[in-house]
């Protein structure tokens, strides 16, 4: 399947807190196909924007990306990296997470962008939104001209520039060139008057129309992926119909993969091809947006589905998921389905961690054998719901209590041992 | 007033900071030595003995030359000779000018500064708060009124402000009896023990206007929180309010401003006893004061209780940061960055 | 038909900004913020208005303004047929109307325990005996889904979901007859949103409460509301029944509203999405005439110059569902004017203020 642009393998990220280990994401696997858009869906605490950031290794401390591959394809990066880490490479495809960090670092801008939830504090405040969008098109401009040398991108951007923008505000440290591109995006991304709006700064902007000098500067390095992470959370719905539109246009335009982060099920069902679910760190179903929509297997999908009110056809009462969602301290999941406390189809074989079931064949998914799309991590792809086999309703409240409490005696005692990873 | 989760903050900050285990050693070391200090005294500080005056400290010696005219031969002839003297364990810390042990004079300035310190720092702390909390919670034209007024007061340095208040009030002394020698327990120590009233009083008033600015900060930023504006709608009245929720939580900062400011009040009392302001002659400030005129043959007579200011404010200093640290994340943070 | 509970007549909110000490001894003059501006709607008794709107369109500040917790700068309220703004006494307006606030973190002070916190109201109005209160706090706890071992707690040790649960248990200790939430599940996962919902829902049929629900959700306000009131920088636009709102928009911004918001759905993939152009006026220097129409599709050059009334949108069951838009009026002269270029519309956002006065 060569046209996939991303492989992402068993990753997992863990957050080292004084309460314990935290399992963010545990064992994640998915695939980005040339000019889909994917779409990671989930509460928040599941785990889909550390997702996200692992991809593109910018996990803050204390969290760790502590396994995992994420399979770039890029032939020209392929050939480059082929001598120094053949490790790191199968075929087109590059390892992004074995190569040398200023390496990965080059990629991203350049492969890979971002846009996040707040665009407001994603810019510097203090330099004018056009100046920022072309120092993007600069960097680009120079790590391509000599892509692997991490030198190159700082060029111009050393100490003594720094000081000189300092002491002279208008010192100039993009060319015009890079300027007439800013301009460019600005005017793709459908900011009106962009010659004027280029010379403005952040806090002149709405919130509708940061978001699009984001994208802009996203767009400058032409990357291959764009990770939008709850791009339109902070809008306004007649906004976030505008960046939606913004998204799909530029999409078709440029032929990029996206990568569409949000808890909002309705903005995945306009914007993506296929989905993800997540809860707890893992992916609990996968599949095309059908699949997922209309046929969703597991039942927290169902609940999820369930829970938010119908625009067109109110139902008389919802029907919400029970219990919250779970704090993930390593100590405190034990080896079972993670979301069996709140499940109302638990049974006796959800106390053992479920693998991925291939919905169409119900059997376990292998990493090798090719499958269908439609995956979940559900013993009912395998079997019915069996009421013989439920677990009584109290099975987990007088469990829970117990083993919480115990867990934060034991984080306490780990707190040393943790502190030292 | 503090829930767990607070105590195990202050618990995990002290063990990971020896900084802050050295402040609390300090801090608990200069207290007791403070409360017990007719028992710690081995002289009273009070006794002039001017045959033991000037002596050095232990370790050290002091060579003075002692001119002596003698008569020979009908002529007077001037006799430069080199003396040495050389330091008695009677006096640790050697004697000041007058003789009186200095070791004893350290211990009892301890109980002026402290009591300076910490009174001073009430009463700016009542002051300041009252008048920051009233300031930020109803904002508008009292604020602008109240602040105004606070911010005038800024503009005069606090040693200038502070001695022009001492000189409208006069160096009014409270005479406190010592109830460890009123026990017998410490039967050559002094009676009473001179509180500097005005000092306390005028280092309060110079210094309420930092904790006026902190509760008044404070209180803007509670003002606009939703559990006070639930707290209105359920028909609670400002004074409810202020007690219930604004103090409550601003506790947190006016507690570590206190800290701090313990110790520039310190600072000031002794600038003031320097200046000779105090009206009480146990402290620090005025030991100093005293030995400035012997500072090139008898340095210790300044230095010692020099090195005593130094090392209370420097320990109460590093408590404040403990304080800081422990308290600040304590409230907003939440652990886990999922 | 039921009586009004609470009915809101012009009610005004302004505030001004540059108007401190040093603004005025620099001789500026302050400038007004028109967060609500002239907004009429009633509540009757047992029923939920949804009040819906974009962020800053003054939904919230009308909320806050009605249960007089900001001053409002013009209008009235009547809770009973009483003038809020007039009574001496607002004690036993605030024992009768209460809120839920949408920030589970901040609504509750951290300082107090889960119990305080919903014992507050009692402990102010000084209701009960000691025991008697404990009782009737462990009595709200429950009925909101929390235990009643849980209120030596500090919020900070709840989820969201619960921490709203409390929030709700503290607006209920004084058996109000009317509650204000103001956004109280937008900042919840849905799943936890559901079960708030379902939980508000219980407690009005059993308490018989009547709701006044803001939120910029439509599928919720949908969910929960017997009728509706859309508003757009300051101003109600629509109002009326639910079902009138949602089936058959009566104002154009209702329509760009229900159409922006992306259905969960598998119909929803790649549906072409008519969408509003540019970015809601500041209510700094809101639009002359109808606030929408430097947005509105349907613009003509009469929409700049005149404020349209509340029309009544015509259809045979329609009962007391209005909308200010001219396009509500057959014979108007909206017909005949001409259409607004859209430069002109775009211009028309900034320099509204001068025209408005003119042509008054």
């Amino acid at each position: 399947m060569a046209d996939e642009l991303l492989r992402v393998r068993d990753l997992s990220t863990r957050f080292f807190t004084e309460e314990g280990q935290i399992n963010a994401v545990e064992s994640v696997d998915f695939d980005v196909r040339d000019g889909e858009v994917f779409g990671i869906v989930g509460e928040s605490g599941s785990g889909k924007s550390v997702t996200a950031l692992s991809v593109i290794d910018l996990v803050e401390s204390p969290g760790r990306i502590t396994s995992g591959e994420v399979w770039y394809r890029n032939p020209d990066l392929a050939d480059e990296v082929r001598d120094d880490d053949p490790e790191a490479v199968d075929g087109d495809y590059v390892d992004v997470r074995q190569v040398p960090e200023n390496v990965r670092r080059a990629l991203r801008g350049p492969s890979f962008a971002t846009i996040f939830q707040d665009p407001m504090s994603s810019l510097n405040p203090s330099i004018t939104v056009g100046e920022q969008i072309a120092e993007a098109v600069e960097v680009q401009r120079r790590a391509r001209s000599n892509p692997r040398s991490t030198r190159s991108r700082t060029q111009g951007f050393g100490l003594t520039d720094m000081l000189a923008s300092t002491v002279l505000p208008g010192h100039n440290y993009v060319s015009d060139e890079s300027k007439e591109r800013a301009i460019e995006l600005l005017e793709q991304v459908g900011i009106p008057d962009p010659a004027d709006r280029a010379d403005e700064y952040p806090h002149q902007f709405s919130g509708g129309m940061l978001q699009r000098a984001m994208i802009a500067q996203a767009l400058a390095g032409e990357p291959d992926l764009l990770i939008a992470d709850e791009p339109t959370t902070a809008l306004d719905v007649t906004i976030q119909a505008q960046i939606l539109d913004l998204l799909r246009d530029l999409q078709e335009e440029t032929g990029m993969s996206i990568v569409m982060i949000t808890h909002n099920l309705g903005v995945i069902a306009r914007m993506c091809d296929r989905v993800g679910v997540m809860y707890a760190g893992e992916i609990v179903e996968r599949g095309e947006l059908e699949d997922v929509f209309d046929h969703p297997v597991h039942p927290y999908t169902q609940g999820l589905l369930g829970s938010i009110p119908d625009l067109d056809d109110p139902a008389p009462r919802l029907q919400p998921i029970e219990g919250n969602v779970p704090d993930l301290i390593d100590s405190e999941m034990d080896d079972r389905c993670y979301f069996a406390d709140r499940c109302p189809k638990a049974m006796e074989e959800c106390l053992s961690h479920p693998p991925e079931f291939d919905v169409e064949t119900g059997e376990p998914r292998d990493e090798k054998t090719a499958a269908g799309e439609h995956g979940v991590r559900c013993v009912l792809a395998q079997q019915e719901f069996d009421p013989s086999r439920a677990l009584p309703e109290d099975y987990f409240e007088s469990d829970a209590r117990r083993t919480s409490e115990g867990a934060r005696d034991a984080a306490a005692e780990d707190e040393e041992v943790s502190a030292d990873d | 007033m503090f829930s767990p989760r607070t105590l195990r903050n202050l618990r995990k900050e002290l063990r990971q900071s020896a900084l802050a285990k050295i402040g609390i050693v300090v801090v608990v070391v200069v207290v007791l030595v403070a409360i017990f200090a007719p028992l710690l005294a081995p002289h009273n500080p009070t006794n002039q003995t001017l045959d033991d005056s000037q002596l050095p400290p232990l370790g050290f010696s002091k060579t003075t030359t002692e001119t002596s005219s003698e008569i020979v031969n009908g002529s007077v002839e001037v006799v430069n000779e080199t003396v040495t003297v050389s330091a008695k364990p009677k006096y640790p810390l050697g004697t000041d000018a007058l003789g009186r042990d200095m070791l004893s004079r350290v211990i009892y300035g301890a109980r002026t500064s402290l009591l300076v310190g910490l009174f001073g720092t009430v009463i700016a702390a009542t002051v300041g708060v009252a008048v920051g909390l009233v300031a930020g919670y109803y904002g508008g034209k009292v604020d602008d009124a109240l602040m105004r007024s606070a911010d005038i007061m800024l503009a005069f340095p606090s040693l200038v402000l502070a001695v022009a208040l001492v000189g409208l009030f006069g160096r009014a002394v409270v005479r406190l009896p010592d109830p460890l020698v009123q026990a017998g327990i410490a039967p050559n120590m002094p009676e009473t023990f001179a509180l500097p009233g005005t000092v306390i009083i005028v280092v309060g008033l110079v210094n309420w206007v930092w904790f006026a600015r902190v509760a008044r900060g404070e209180a803007l930023s509670i003002n606009g929180e939703e559990y006070v504006k639930a707290a209105r709608s359920v028909g609670a009245d400002d004074g409810f309010i202020i007690r219930k929720h604004v103090l409550p939580n601003s506790v947190t900062p006016i507690l570590v401003l206190a800290t701090i400011q313990i110790a520039a009040i310190i600072l000031l009392e002794s600038a003031l006893s320097f200046l000779g302001f105090s009206g009480t002659s146990l402290s620090w400030g005025f030991d100093i004061a005293q030995g400035r005129d012997y500072l090139s043959s008898s340095w210790w007579i300044s230095t010692v209780p020099g090195l005593a200011i130094v090392l209370t404010v420097i320990g109460i200093n590093l408590v404040g940061d403990w304080l800081r640290d422990a308290l600040d994340p304590g409230i907003e943070g939440e652990g886990g960055g999922v | 038909m039921t009586d009004p509970l609470v009915r809101v007549e012009d009610l005004e909110k302004y505030y001004y900004e540059r108007d401190n000490f040093t603004d005025r001894l620099l001789g500026r003059e302050p400038e007004s913020v028109q967060a609500v501006d002239g907004v009429s709607f009633e509540v009757k008794e047992g029923e939920t208005l949804g009040l819906v709107g974009e962020s800053g369109c003054g939904k919230s500040t009308t909320g806050e303004t009605l249960l007089h917790l900001r001053e409002p700068t013009g209008g009235a309220v009547h809770f009973d047929d009483q003038n809020v703004f007039e009574m001496d006494d607002l004690t036993e307006f605030r024992k009768r109307a209460q809120v839920v606030f949408q920030d589970p973190f901040s609504s509750l002070d951290p300082r107090m325990t889960a119990g305080e916190i919903v014992r507050e109201p009692l402990d102010v109005h000084e209701i009960g005996t000691k025991a008697e209160r404990r009782e009737r706090v462990a009595e709200l706890m429950e009925r909101v889904g929390l235990s009643a071992g849980q209120v030596d707690r500090y919020p900070h040790e709840f989820s969201g979901g619960q921490r709203q649960r409390i929030g709700i248990a503290r607006a209920l200790a004084l058996e109000p007859d009317f509650v204000v939430c103001d956004e109280p599940v937008s900042a919840l996962d849905v799943s936890v949103q559901a079960q708030i919902l379902n939980l508000l829902e219980d407690l009005q049929e059993e308490f018989g409460l009547t709701y006044l629900f803001i939120a910029h959700d439509l599928s919720v306000v949908r969910h929960i509301s017997d009728r509706v009131a859309v508003m757009y920088l300051g101003e109600i636009v629509e109002v009326g029944p639910v079902e009138e709102i949602f089936e058959n928009p009566g104002h154009p911004y209702t329509e760009a509203l229900l159409e922006s918001v992306p259905r969960a759905d598998t119909s929803e993939h790649g549906r072409q999405v008519e969408t509003l152009s540019g970015d809601v006026p500041s209510p700094r220097d809101p639009p002359s005439g109808c606030r929408f129409h430097t947005r509105c599709p349907y613009a003509r050059e009469v929409c700049a110059q005149e404020d349209p009334d509340e029309y009544e949108v015509e259809r045979d069951d329609a009962a007391g569902h209005r909308a200010a838009c001219f396009r509500r009026v057959e014979d108007h002269e909206y017909w005949s004017s001409p259409t607004l270029e859209a430069d002109q519309q775009a211009a028309a956002g900034e320099t509204t203020a001068d025209e408005t006065a003119a042509d008054d």
